[in-house]
């Protein structure tokens, strides 16, 4: 493996959750540079994965926005597309703030169920495949066992829903329309407590 | 929005290297394979890195009790499982540490302050943290069972703690200090984020995160501290300094994201610690079992969870009911 388990999840911890948000920021800017968003959040992983040490960095978010800033202007530069000064273009790259705001709030209280609406929104045995696989923790022999499928197939499904999911969070999938559970359509409100009967549910 | 059904064949193939890297099921040819296969276009080495990512994430949220919200995860029960899963699976699973986003924020409790004028008093109960959004953009997080009264005035943002543990973000105003009481101790900040912890005995920790932050203790000169110090002020005995590191800083916060890190503690410690949180007990009568060694940052809301991973851990039986859990041998 090119880099270490460690480090994947610090990457699934710290910047996967704030992928859909880099695209977001970036799908004005990179295409006024010519450049494909997929190319440039690739590339940001790639660097993310590639350096040695990540303890000293505080802030995640606003670090993977800024190694992706950077690799718009270093291609920016090296392709010498456009015309315009880079400086007035890095003036277009700021930063948003990530302050913690009530919508920040609700957004990371949304997560979890936006997780569990993909899960339920995959093709019905890419979900059987991933929550034996995932959730209950079984090997692909033991998951090809309990389904009387070959394990090959296993793999094909779990392949499949890891990289449907993979979409569903990272690149902002509406996963909401995918879901008919009428949970998703409640308003979280603010005072609204996680019912006992749904904790053990 | 694309419908995220439609994959792309890179992020197919990346996904089956994750997981096949992830399963520890990698031969040698296949480790070269993957190496040839990273090493043939720059995108690759990316779009691994983006899968391998996307599996410790989902693991997280398999980890935080995703299970649960989902209609028919039910349809399996544990009890369908031939084999006990191998040791290996454990063992992952409690590495995890740390949180993606605030995946079980579902605790969070805040309330609309934002409109805050005078004096207010500010609690978490059992079970609950709390994190509300203060009128000059500071944010105040209590852990469960804290209380705060917070009066916001021209001159002068003060907080005085009666109870409990909480953490300030606090907004940059230095027209206006920030002020925290807890019990004996007076904090002055510019603007930063520090958590305080005052327990029942008066003793009173602050650990700052960011900035810096002025502690005065009764009758002693202020101290200054910048991230990473903490200080310890006993009702009784002498004032202890220490600095910390990031990782320490981080796992004292953990609570604030709903979770909490039992590495090192007993069973029977955990079990204490869980009562903060939730009314369905963790009961342990042998006191061998509670004397065994658990490790792994859990989520708060989900005694049952660390119950089953503990017994998973050291082979012990799992019986639940509504208001308990029962750890005992086999």
């Amino acid at each position: 493996m090119s880099f270490s388990r460690e480090r994947a999840v610090w990457l699934g911890r710290n910047v996967f959750p704030h992928e859909a948000a880099l695209r977001q920021w970036l799908s004005a800017r990179a295409a006024s540079a010519g450049l494909e968003v997929d190319d440039v959040v690739q590339e940001t992983y790639a660097i993310l994965a590639s350096i040695e040490r990540v303890d000293h960095i505080r802030n995640a978010r606003t670090y993977m926005f800024e190694v992706a800033k950077s690799v718009v202007l270093q291609s920016l530069r090296r392709a010498r597309i456009v015309t315009i000064d880079v400086q007035a273009n890095a003036q277009v790259l700021d930063i948003p703030e990530d302050a913690p705001t009530p919508e920040r709030v609700v957004a990371d209280r949304q997560e979890l169920s936006q997780v569990s609406a993909a899960i339920a929104a995959l093709p019905e045995r890419c979900r059987e495949v991933f929550t034996l696989r995932k959730i209950q923790g079984l090997s692909q022999r033991q998951v090809a066992q309990s389904l009387g499928i070959a394990e090959s197939t296993v793999e094909k499904h779990m392949v499949k829903a890891m990289a449907i999911l993979t979409n569903a969070i990272g690149r902002g999938g509406n996963v909401r329309d995918a879901s008919s559970s009428p949970r998703d359509q409640q308003t979280d409100n603010d005072t609204r407590e996680r019912s006992p009967q749904r904790e053990r549910a | 929005m694309s419908d995220p059904r439609s994959v792309s064949a890179l992020d197919e193939r990346a996904a089956q290297w994750a997981l096949r890297a992830d399963a520890d099921t990698l031969s040698p040819e296949e480790e070269a394979e993957l190496d040839a296969w990273i090493a043939a276009d720059p995108r690759h080495a990316g779009a691994f890195a983006r899968a391998m990512a996307a599996n410790a994430y989902f693991d997280r949220a398999v980890a935080l009790g995703v299970a649960r919200e989902i209609p028919d995860a039910q349809d399996f029960p544990a009890t369908q499982i031939v084999e006990a899963p191998s040791r290996r699976t454990v063992s992952r699973r409690l590495w995890l540490g740390g949180a993606a986003g605030a995946l079980a924020a579902s605790l969070l409790a805040a309330v609309g302050l934002n409109r805050l004028t005078g004096s207010m008093t500010l609690s978490a109960d059992k079970g609950t943290v709390r994190r509300t959004a203060l009128q000059d953009g500071s944010a105040v997080t209590l852990n469960a069972g804290t209380e705060v009264s917070v009066a916001m005035q021209p001159l002068e943002r003060r907080i005085s703690m009666l109870a409990g543990e909480a953490n300030f973000d606090v907004a940059r105003d230095p027209a206006r200090p920030f002020i925290v009481e807890a019990g004996a101790v007076r904090i002055r900040v510019v603007g930063t984020s520090f958590l305080v912890h005052l327990s029942n005995l008066g003793d009173v920790a602050v650990i700052v995160r960011e900035g810096r932050v002025e502690v005065q203790a009764q009758g002693a000169e202020p101290a200054l501290l910048a991230a990473g110090d903490r200080i310890d002020v006993p009702a009784r005995g002498s004032i202890v300094r220490e600095q910390l590191s990031t990782g320490e800083v981080d796992r004292l916060g953990l609570w604030q994201r709903g979770e909490m890190d039992l590495t090192g503690l007993t069973l029977a410690d955990a079990a204490r610690q869980y009562a903060r949180y939730s009314d369905r007990r963790i009961v342990i009568d042998d006191p061998q079992v509670g004397d065994l060694k658990v490790a792994g940052v859990f989520s708060t809301s989900d005694p049952a969870g660390f119950a089953q991973a503990a017994a998973l851990a050291h082979g012990l039986k799992v019986t639940t009911s509504d208001d308990a859990v029962v750890l005992s041998r086999k």
